[in-house]
């Protein structure tokens, strides 16, 4: 069936705003994949990814109604649930950074690694709604709000999730040091 | 019923969020101030831990986005025009036209495509006559510390001008950089890669064991397993370029909180060129520790310069 002027207008203002969160929304969407699967590389591909499967499934989201931010997160989980399925073992490793330029400091870099490997660690022991939770709302930077909407649960089962998810991870990082 | 606390900490998470200080934050609730403390500063550790991204990966993708959405745009173009053409005594001569234009306009397109970070490898193979040599050497450091520090290296990657990628396995993967101080090298690598100016070097470093002088093994941690340094130098058919991958073992941190770290030293990497004579460079400084004849055999070459080394035989880096 043909689509009308209408639905074609609305495709083109999706697509251009699906364009316009690009660089801000892949570096999100890739953080949140790392410390769910612990492979910055990977993760950046499902960032990548993530924007071309949303340019395929564009219509869906017209019926949606959500934030496209949140839409592109949930496309992003589910991704990530595939990813998963197919590893035997989240990998804990050393991360890849963006590349030490002449004018980094290696030292810095390297703690900063450190530092995230210890946050990846313990995040691994959160329940998987926890970690969705925290990823979502510190590496996604999204509000409770849209959390909620993301996750499929109300506002209060996001806040109280986090609550505990926060107190467990304060736990294990402050044994960590 | 939910935790009235709750909604505070999702409030006050917010505002950190939105850039406010913590203390400022704690202070407009002092009734749960004590509480809340330890779960916002857990808070605030988590959002300054933010991997970083590869600005050519992203790069990539935002091409291959921008591809893909121009395809989806130019179908629903021509799906409008094929609709407006669907009039009597009009249809066929118009939409052939129209067919015709649009293989022709997809045809020039792809011709005349923008120029993209081409992330196809290009894959020398190794050889004795080579224009390009790669050797590593180290900074003393935090090495002294031990008797040995083997590095395991499983590729190394040169980035071109043009962000074309050359990559190659090296001939000798393992380097014991207690064996390089200084201006000694050894040479892991040569072959022939395309002449022309490059810009960065990655070095992919899958483990390093250290052997502590006062016993036992030590941890050195790998900030990331592609060590990346961005050294321009250039490369061409009639001359070798040896480039010197420089690596150190700092120390961090006191007491129980110390760790080595490896780290790489753009500032004392970099290239030197020397003529080729009659295939592989010649150099009266070069010894081969085990007594075999030089060749890209894998047989480890060590350079020892003594103190007598003629000006631009040492290792210079490039500033």
């Amino acid at each position: 069936m043909e689509a009308s002027a209408g639905q074609r207008s609305a495709r083109a203002r999706h697509e251009a705003e699906l364009a316009g969160l690009y660089e801000e929304y892949y570096d999100r969407i890739a953080r949140y994949a790392c410390v769910h699967i612990g492979d910055m590389s990977d993760a950046e591909d499902i960032a990548g990814e993530v924007f071309l499967k949303a340019l395929k499934s564009l219509d869906a989201y017209q019926e949606r109604g959500i934030p496209m931010q949140a839409w592109l997160f949930k496309i992003a989980h589910n991704m990530v649930v595939d990813y998963l399925r197919k590893k035997v073992k989240v990998k804990i490793q050393p991360l890849e950074e963006s590349g030490l330029g002449g004018d980094d400091d290696p030292e810095t870099v390297a703690e900063t690694a450190i530092e995230l490997q210890r946050v990846t660690t313990a995040m691994q022991k959160l329940s998987p709604d926890q970690r969705q939770v925290i990823g979502l709302r510190f590496m996604g930077g999204l509000p409770s709000k849209e959390v909620a909407r993301v996750m499929g649960k109300t506002d209060g089962a996001v806040r109280e999730m986090q609550r505990a998810a926060i107190e467990k991870l304060r736990m294990m990082l402050s044994n960590q040091a | 019923m939910e935790d009235s606390f709750d909604q505070l900490l999702d409030t006050c998470l917010d505002r950190l969020a939105r850039g406010e200080d913590i203390e400022r934050v704690l202070a407009s609730c002092p009734d749960d101030a004590n509480e809340l403390r330890p779960l916002l500063e857990t808070a605030a550790r988590m959002s300054t831990v933010k991997p970083v991204t590869d600005a050519g990966k992203k790069a990539q993708y935002r091409v291959r986005f921008d591809n893909a959405a121009a395809r989806a745009a130019a179908a629903r173009a021509h799906r409008t025009w094929y609709a407006a053409l669907l009039r009597p005594g009009v249809l066929v001569p118009v939409a052939t036209a129209a067919v015709i234009l649009l293989v022709t306009l997809v045809g020039v397109r792809t011709a005349f495509s923008p120029g993209t970070e081409v992330v196809v490898p290009v894959k020398p193979l190794a050889s004795p006559d080579g224009n390009f040599r790669f050797l590593v050497s180290d900074d003393v450091n935090a090495i002294a510390d031990f008797n040995s520090v083997v590095v395991g290296i499983s590729r190394i990657s040169l980035q071109q001008a043009d962000s074309r990628w050359v990559e190659f396995e090296p001939t000798v993967k393992t380097v014991d950089l207690t064996a390089v101080p200084g201006d000694a090298v050894e040479e892991i690598w040569q072959g022939d890669v395309p002449p022309g100016s490059y810009k960065q070097v990655s070095l992919y470093v899958d483990n390093v064991t250290g052997t502590l002088k006062t016993g036992g093994s030590a941890e050195i941690k790998l900030p990331s397993q592609k060590l990346r340094i961005a050294v321009p130098f250039d490369v061409s058919d009639d001359a070798v370029t040896s480039f010197t991958y420089d690596i150190t073992v700092i120390q961090t941190g006191n007491g129980d909180n110390s760790r080595y770290i490896l780290k790489p030293q753009a500032n004392e990497s970099g290239a030197i060129k020397s003529s080729k004579t009659g295939g592989r460079e010649s150099s009266g400084n070069i010894s081969n520790a085990g007594g075999n004849p030089q060749g890209n055999d894998g047989t480890k070459v060590h350079d020892e310069r003594p103190s007598n080394v003629p000006p631009g035989q040492t290792k210079e880096p490039k500033k």
